[in-house]
């Protein structure tokens, strides 16, 4: 596929990587197009979560390159990948207790705030001004998905749902390009998948924010994605979109051979 | 030069075995024990009360002084550390409670026992050592010889017993250990206990070279704290290099020097290693 | 509420000194207030941002022995020894941060523990410097022209207006952007590299803010006593630094203050019971550590203390799950 990568592609070629003597994952080429959902599967232990880890800047590849844009990220640590547009959402629910559901997103908007420590503390300086602002934006962005009404109420007293929601949404206020999204419907029901699945897509397509989505569940994945990257024992096996995945024969052998220890 | 040597071997030996306590109690619970230098003072303290105050035979004052010792830590683990550990209470709410516990065993040590330093009578009357021509008081050496012939014990028991194995065991996975039916509860009440009466030992041990008083409880609380990590956390022949190589560079401070810079120069290594090698001398792990 | 915690101190210190209205109890608040400062800065460190150390006391002796010094030997005005005492702590945090937090959790406590041990050897050893563990006497009292702050009283509201101001700053920090990234890094330092917060930037922040006050109350304790000496500084003062933290309760405004204030009061009013008083309060500390987990004025500790209470006497009504259970998955580093 000799695409044309647009300036806010996350391309990653021949990314490896070994613990000990165990090679977790190996030669793995991924590409999280602008704008468009692609997903990541695979059976347990297919290194799923390395690749993940190595893309968002926690774990550092052996080998391979890694690229937003034209940017190098290649093994720059999670802050500078998240600064270089490129923000990760983890497994478990990860908001903070005690802040408002505002307040959480806010944390999202930090590395944009205007003004230091002391700005804040006494008020002159840029600092009030940018509170204001990304208070107000942060508001709009609640509004847009329904979720103003809970925006003062504290993140602890949230139903599991919803605080999968406030994770999504607070990594969308760091204003991503790139978002790498670590089973996000998981542990969620019906309703709140679906609503899940409607929040990623608007948001793909409304801010134009490339999504990687790794997850277990496959029909979730071939609902969402227009390209699937299959990986198993450490590498990539197929990647294409959905009628092709399911129709691969490596895949169906890599699940079907992995019946019933749960996908 | 030789005498200052052997001391610092003979005391850097105590705070092995402190390091050894520390490491252990790590290792099975996660629980790092400030009052590790308390078990030390009580044990030294206790066989002065029962020799002297009391008048038992020396022999068994010292055997009652190291169960007294371990009688504190029953008292440390029941109390204290148990009730936290089960509350997955903040690592640094333990700490305090370890520091408030080991500064108040010492008070209650000097409120009942004694105020002032105190020391023991030599375990064999007369026995001095000629290293390098000159010539030891002997009590340091059999210091090292009790010292180094527990953690010896320490390491054959944690090799080669059931126990021992459930030790290490926990040490790797509570979880597990507990689905295998190893209790963890009963692991480290074991480590607690077992430690607190090896320092009891050595501290009625190095009482008759030198002295021990209520304040050695932070000392060897802190020394032997120092000396874990230096050597390697959480590592038995860590605990024993740290040991030695702490005991040895404060006597040699504090003879060459000056003592009031023993503590400035132990802990000036302490963030030497933090900084450039925090697993220590021989690799170890505390997280 | 939380925003009137700094003019409520004020106003408490104020009303305070009417009621009491006794030079003891004046002096005794005054050193209160000294202390207070220095759990506040700790209150920072720990309390938002989860970064546990004990090097409190090594700031509060760079500002001590600053005033002491340059007063005493050079000959310095007090405010500017002061002022003095504060960019040298505040610089020298900076210093150390970049090298300290490189390490976690129990390394990183005992890091700054040997700081403060280090501290303190120092200021015994060096006796030519700091005059060893005879210390340093006749530090000059602070005044602004003709009005000198050797009435009680007058330090007592200097100290107070102080203990106001950082609280003030506290609070301040707390709610702004900085105190939601410190919230974020406490509770997972993952979350916060994922959303590009520099957070070795933000944890010396708080060092230095901590370093800065504990200067302060250093600084302020010495010029009010007029002396300075290695004991100040001795590993007792670091666990009641982290006593008087606790026992107001972590993360809570006023607790620095309440924990300041049990602390140094309340031995002083046992002191005349009986000779075990230091082991009386020992042994209440432990309970307390034990049965109020989150300290005095921590709400849910007293909740959970009265539980078994509620549970008798209400029949059993299933409760639903509280979704906190959800936020699992907590880094602690």
């Amino acid at each position: 596929m000799t695409a044309v990568h647009t300036r806010t592609d996350l391309v990653a070629t021949g990314l490896s990587k070994a613990f000990g003597g165990v090679q977790a994952a190996q030669d793995v080429d991924i590409t999280v197009r602008a704008g468009a959902i692609s997903g990541l599967i695979g059976p347990n232990g297919a290194g799923k979560s390395t690749v993940l880890k190595m893309l968002s800047g926690f774990l550092r590849p052996d080998r391979g390159t890694l690229r937003i844009g034209e940017e190098d990220i290649l093994g720059l640590g999670a802050a500078h990948v998240a600064r270089a547009g490129v923000v990760t959402t983890f497994q478990h629910a990860t908001p903070i207790g005690e802040l408002s559901v505002l307040d959480n997103v806010l944390v999202g908007m930090t590395r944009l705030h205007a003004g230091g420590v002391l700005s804040a503390i006494t008020g002159l300086g840029p600092a009030r001004a940018s509170e204001r602002e990304q208070r107000r934006e942060a508001l709009e962005l609640l509004e847009r998905f329904q979720l103003d009404g809970i925006a003062h109420t504290q993140a602890a007293q949230l139903s599991f749902g919803q605080l999968r929601m406030l994770e999504l949404l607070r990594a969308v206020a760091a204003r991503p390009k790139v978002l790498l999204l670590d089973e996000p419907a998981a542990g969620l029901n019906k309703v709140e998948t679906d609503r899940m699945a409607e929040l990623i897509r608007s948001l793909s397509q409304e801010r134009g924010i490339g999504v990687l989505l790794v997850d277990h569940d496959v029909p979730f994945v071939f609902a969402m994605c227009e390209e699937i990257t299959v990986m198993n024992f450490g590498r990539v096996i197929y990647a294409g979109n959905a009628a092709e995945v399911a129709e691969d024969a490596a895949v169906r052998a890599a699940y079907l051979g992995q019946e019933g220890e749960g996908a | 030069m030789t005498t200052t040597i052997t001391l610092g071997l003979a005391t850097g030996f105590v705070y092995a075995i402190v390091a050894v306590g520390y490491s252990l109690i790590y290792r099975t619970t996660g629980i790092v024990n400030f009052a590790q230098g308390a078990f030390v003072m009580a044990g030294a303290m206790a066989a002065y009360w029962f020799y002297e105050v009391r008048g038992l035979p020396y022999a068994l004052a010292i055997i009652l002084g190291v169960v007294v010792a371990g009688a504190v830590g029953a008292v440390l683990w029941g109390s204290i550390v148990l009730p936290l550990w089960r509350r997955d209470s903040a690592p640094y709410v333990v700490i305090l409670a370890t520091l408030v516990f080991g500064d108040l065993v010492a008070n209650l040590t000097g409120e009942t026992i004694s105020n002032d330093p105190q020391t023991l009578p030599a375990w064999i009357s007369g026995f001095r050592v000629d290293i390098a021509g000159a010539s030891i008081d002997g009590q340091y050496v059999l210091v090292i010889l009790v010292a180094l012939a527990s953690i010896v014990a320490t390491a054959v028991a944690l090799n080669r017993t059931s126990l021992g194995k459930a030790m290490r065991a926990c040490a790797s996975n509570a979880r597990t250990s507990q689905l295998l039916g190893i209790a963890p509860v009963r692991v480290g009440a074991l480590a607690m206990i077992g430690t607190a009466c090896l320092a009891g030992l050595a501290g009625a041990a190095y009482a008759p070279a030198r002295y021990i008083d209520y304040g050695s409880a932070l000392t060897y609380g802190i020394y032997g704290f120092v000396a874990a990590i230096i050597g390697g956390f959480g590592s038995l022949w860590g605990a024993l290099a740290g040991g030695i190589v702490l005991g040895i560079l404060t006597a040699l401070t504090g003879r060459y020097i000056s003592t009031d810079y023993q503590q400035v120069i132990a802990f000036g290594v302490l963030i030497v290693f933090l900084v450039s090698r925090p697993q220590g001398i021989l690799g170890g792990r505390l997280a | 509420m939380r925003r009137l915690a700094g003019p409520a101190a004020v106003a408490i210190a104020v009303t305070a000194i009417w009621i009491g209205n006794s030079a003891l109890w004046t002096y005794n608040l005054t050193l209160v207030g000294a202390y207070a400062i220095v759990v506040i800065g700790l209150n920072i460190l720990l309390g938002y941002a989860g970064l546990v150390s004990f090097a409190q006391t090594a700031f509060m002796a760079v500002g001590g022995y600053a005033v002491a010094i340059l007063a005493v030997e050079h000959a310095v005005n007090p405010w500017l020894g002061l002022l003095l005492g504060l960019v040298l702590a505040g610089v020298a945090a900076a210093l150390i941060g970049l090298v300290l937090f490189r390490l976690r959790g129990h390394y990183l406590t005992m890091a700054s523990f040997a700081l403060a041990m280090s501290a303190f050897g120092y200021a015994t050893a060096a006796v030519g410097f700091t005059g060893g563990s005879v210390g340093i006497a006749g530090v000059p009292p602070l005044s602004i022209g003709s009005f000198t702050f050797t009435d009680p009283s007058h330090a007592y509201l200097l100290v107070w207006l102080l203990v106001g101001l950082c609280a003030w700053a506290g609070v301040r920090a707390r709610d702004s952007h900085v105190g939601r990234a410190w919230r974020t890094i406490a509770d997972n330092e993952d979350v916060a590299f994922s959303l590009g917060l520099p957070v070795l930037r933000y944890k010396i922040i708080a060092f230095v803010i901590a370093a800065v006050m504990g200067a302060l109350g250093g600084a302020l304790y010495v010029n009010f006593t007029s002396y300075v000496n290695p004991e100040l500084y001795a590993p007792a003062i670091i666990v009641n630094i982290f006593l008087m933290l606790f026992l107001g309760g972590k993360g809570h405004t006023l607790g620095p203050i309440l924990g300041a204030a049990i602390v140094v009061i309340v031995p002083l009013q046992i002191a005349g019971l009986s000779d075990i008083q230091a082991i009386l309060f020992g042994i209440t500390l432990l309970v307390l550590i034990l049965v109020l987990p989150g300290g005095l004025l921590d709400a849910a500790s007293w909740r959970a203390l009265a539980a078994p209470v509620r549970r008798l006497r209400s029949r059993e009504r299933n409760a639903p799950a509280a979704p906190v259970k959800a936020l699992a998955g907590r880094a602690r580093r």
